[in-house]
């Protein structure tokens, strides 16, 4: 997610040598639809994401004025994020308190049992209170890495890895990279081609990059091209 | 367990701890400095009061009952009154384990408790010695930082005479969703501003609540005073909100608002 916009107000109050430091969010949208809002204060603020209120919320003695704009102070920290150019992937850290609940049932835990966290939606924020404005946003997946009797480590995907894609099985190649006979490649006189658009007896089925060079003039010495340049062929 | 237990709850109670003991504030905030320069400083948490108590030779019954304290307020809250402070009361529980040790017969000694204030907790009488215990927290700081916030609308710096700050907070007060915000550590607060002919009308909101309306007017310009008290409220952080009403009074000849300053209860 790119940063963002800041406004000439949150820049003054985030430069002052002085003030509030700002306040992590988090939201959570789960598989199942369920949300979840949870910051590093107790703190009313707008979510940028409501789902389904989690079947949880009914058994509480607290019962907040309004679910979905109340941050349970559960978040313990939001580390290791990053922002790259690059297709780099990254894996930051979400650390969730899991002492609140009963001695046979945490809170936290008994989320994770009913509740579909892993690939859950979230956006972590930086929020200054004074401005009352994000300083920085992050959305993404969660993974769970692991579930202990006082905290809860997520790990938090970027919303695109390209780790988890397969990549184009196909080379870029003068080359058919289909197989003889093949469906795609519709021969049927069983006589195996060279792969070549030469040898090609279906040409509009050719899966290979046609690099053929045509002039259409015969140029004159002063327009051609004196630069070296190197081609490599593969058939 | 109810916070309205008092463990000492009068000047002669037998589980008052021994006067003098250590009244102390934990570090809220980070401070960082350049070798050359003024320092900078984030508040980042709300943590209590810590007092370390003792209790010397206490009777065995005594003893048993502060051992209680101990045990029963683990998961809750109880009330424990400085005298020696003004009688200011803190909501809390102790954090260590009470250990009493004989130094005789049937007299106990009980050292280094520490009582533990919890932010965000009710209390039976909210800190009132704004002489004393608040501290003033002005539109600019000594570093010349401005504390306010435009949360929405044209607010500009303005100076004012008899305000408080250097510069004041002001807003024309024609727009209701117009908001100035300020994030402060503490209890209650009073609003201070300086009134005059043609100022309006104004909504004050923590946390987003509405606490009380301020009315900026007077027949004349009058320096800075406490224009609202909003006293019973929890050690935390908190985020008070100025909206203008676009309300005045029938003699005001206009509607601004003004944010001067606050005094927090800490």
């Amino acid at each position: 997610m790119p940063l963002p916009g800041f406004t000439s107000e949150l820049i003054q109050i985030m430069s002052a040598r002085s003030g509030p430091a700002p306040i992590c969010l988090l939201d959570v949208l789960c598989l199942d639809g369920t949300s979840y809002h949870w910051g590093n204060t107790p703190i009313t603020a707008t979510p940028v994401k409501t789902g389904t209120h989690p079947a949880w919320l009914a058994g509480q003695a607290f019962q907040p004025a309004n679910y979905d704009t109340h941050y349970y102070p559960w978040l313990l920290s939001g580390t290791e994020f990053h922002h790259t150019r690059s297709q780099q992937s990254y894996q930051a850290n979400i650390v969730v308190q899991d002492v609140s609940g009963n001695t046979l049932q945490r809170d936290t835990a008994g989320m994770i049992v009913g509740t579909a966290f892993e690939g859950a939606w979230f956006a972590f924020r930086e929020w200054n209170p004074l401005a009352q404005q994000t300083e920085f946003e992050q959305h993404g997946r969660l993974t769970i890495i692991s579930v202990s009797e006082i905290e809860i480590n997520f790990g938090a995907n970027g919303l695109f890895n390209s780790n988890d894609y397969d990549g184009n099985p196909y080379e870029v190649s003068e080359t058919c990279q289909w197989l003889y006979a093949s469906l795609a490649c519709g021969d049927t006189t069983n006589n195996p081609c060279q792969n070549t658009y030469a040898t090609c007896r279906i040409p509009n089925h050719f899966f290979g990059y046609l690099n053929n060079v045509v002039f259409t003039s015969a140029p004159s010495v002063a327009s051609v091209s004196t630069n070296q340049m190197v081609r490599n062929r593969l058939v | 367990m109810p916070y309205t237990d008092i463990l000492n709850p009068t000047p002669t109670h037998p589980l008052n701890p021994d006067y003098g003991f250590q009244k102390k504030r934990p570090v809220t905030h980070l401070v960082s400095k350049a070798n050359q320069g003024p320092p900078y400083f984030r508040d980042i948490m709300d943590v209590g009061h810590q007092f370390s108590l003792n209790w010397a030779d206490k009777l065995a019954s005594d003893a048993r009952k502060l051992k209680w304290y101990y045990e029963s307020y683990r998961g809750g809250l109880f009330t424990l009154v400085d005298y020696e402070g003004g009688g200011r009361m803190y909501t809390g529980r102790f954090s260590s384990p009470v250990e009493p040790v004989p130094t005789s017969n049937n007299h106990w000694t009980v050292q280094g408790v520490l009582f533990d204030e919890i932010p965000l907790s009710p209390m039976i009488t909210y800190p009132s010695d704004w002489a004393d215990d608040a501290v003033w927290m002005l539109t600019l700081n000594d570093f010349g930082d401005r504390m306010v916030a435009a949360v929405s609308g044209t607010w500009t710096l303005a100076t004012i005479a008899g305000a408080l700050s250097a510069q004041c907070f002001v807003n024309g007060g024609t727009v209701t969703t117009d908001a100035a915000g300020y994030v402060y550590q503490g209890y209650g607060f009073q609003l201070w501003a300086p009134t005059g002919p043609a100022y309006g009308q104004a909504t004050v909101l923590l946390d987003t609540v509405a606490v009380g309306t301020v009315d900026f007017f007077s027949s004349s310009a009058q320096p800075s005073s406490s224009l609202l008290t909003v006293q019973n409220v929890p050690l935390g952080l908190h985020t008070l909100t100025l909206q203008p009403l676009h309300a005045k009074d029938s003699a005001s000849t206009g509607y601004s608002v003004v944010f001067d300053a606050l005094q927090v209860m800490r």
